[in-house]
């Protein structure tokens, strides 16, 4: 009865660790997976990219929990459903009307301050989602709206009417100094590329500003450069 | 454009991998529902050493590829073909013509239950 015993410890100990092995290695390949499709928020995905990502998210924890399932039942259906969902978006980008098809066209739902109520009804879209999701857009009177889109991922769009829009430096006649993009070109240390070709600066640019400074790449928190040569450091706290 | 060109090779490549499973598991399937036969044969001429040799012998064959379709297959499936292989060694040695026709019922309907179950058919995929 002891080896028995035993034995039966011994299995739910390889099972535990098999159920290890497997998350590990399908966390690592949904995110791969997730990747290659391509970087959006959940909130601008379109419906046929929220789809895939909910059904790869699910089918992906069916062999991390049940290791008698084989590992592969996971890997396939994903792959599947990235090469899939890349094809579609391609095609999608190729064909206006299968895009049409599948993501359905953008609606206006208030135009010139009046609620285009046939719309909201063809949506299926309540008032209290559009008055919450126009307080989010900072728009608390519709009257001060020219056009509200619905968009194919369920976000609204709001064009204010002209007298309520902010005005711009040009409609003001002011110039403003371009300052370009500001990036952070330094984080925790190290000196990230991608920003230094944003602020079209080099690695040299930074190390003649630090060496002013009388710094080290090492001693930096955090620093941002904009395309003008403005810059601003901030040092990791053992150094302030 | 390279992604289309890697999402086409990962269709390719999962469509290439579905095949040999299918080859695969239908192959062995078969080549294990005629070893079975052959038992059945010995059994029904009285020959029980012959039984013995080759019910061991494929006894540990299937242990062997049991391994190689558990990475295809629900395990499950698999584990109770290994069990009536294993109690169908024992039917033969024990002489138990009954128990042993009942095993091999059994184990070649799950044999061919393994291999109709991945043909790509209406009422499999439904």
């Amino acid at each position: 009865m002891n080896n028995v015993q035993n034995f039966a410890k011994l299995i739910r100990g390889d099972i535990m660790l098999i159920s290890i092995i497997r998350t590990i290695v399908l966390y690592a390949f949904v995110i791969f997976a997730i990747r290659i499709m391509g970087k959006r928020q959940i909130s601008d995905m379109q419906p046929s990219e929220l789809v895939a990502t909910l059904i790869i998210s699910n089918i992906a924890s069916l062999p991390m929990q049940n290791t008698s399932q084989p590992f592969f039942s996971g890997v396939i259906p994903v792959v599947i459903l990235v090469a899939l969902e890349i094809i579609t978006s391609a095609f999608m980008l190729k064909n206006s009307k299968f895009r049409r098809l599948v993501c359905g066209n953008p609606i206006v739902v208030i135009r010139d301050g009046v609620i285009l109520q046939n719309q909201m009804r063809r949506l299926r879209l309540s008032n209290e989602d559009l008055f919450t999701q126009l307080r989010q857009q900072d728009v608390f009177n519709i009257e001060d709206i020219q056009y509200c889109i619905v968009e194919t991922n369920g976000s609204i769009s709001v064009l204010k009417k002209p007298e309520k829009r902010q005005p711009t430096a040009e409609n003001l006649n002011i110039q403003i100094q371009d300052k370009k993009i500001q990036a952070v070109v330094i984080n925790d240390g190290e000196i990230l590329d991608n920003s230094l070709d944003l602020c079209q600066k080099d690695e040299n640019y930074i190390y003649k500003i630090l060496k002013k400074e009388n710094k080290k790449v090492s001693d930096i928190f955090i620093m941002t450069l904009d395309g003008i040569g403005n810059y601003n450091i901030i040092l990791k706290d053992k150094q302030n | 454009m390279k992604r289309i060109y890697f999402s086409l090779l990962l269709l390719a490549l999962s469509i290439a991998g579905a095949l040999y499973q299918f080859w695969y598991v239908s192959g062995k399937s078969d080549e294990f529902t005629k070893r079975i036969e052959e038992i059945d044969e010995y059994m029904l001429k009285d020959d029980f050493a012959s039984a013995i040799d080759a019910s061991k012998e494929t006894e540990d064959d299937w242990s062997e590829t049991a391994k190689n379709i558990d990475i295809f297959l629900i395990h499950d499936y698999v584990d109770s073909i290994s069990l009536d292989i294993a109690q169908l060694s024992a039917c033969v040695e024990n002489g138990n013509l009954q128990m042993y026709f009942m095993k091999s019922a059994s184990i070649k309907k799950g044999l061919t239950s393994l291999k109709e179950s991945e043909y790509p058919v209406i009422a499999n995929i439904i």
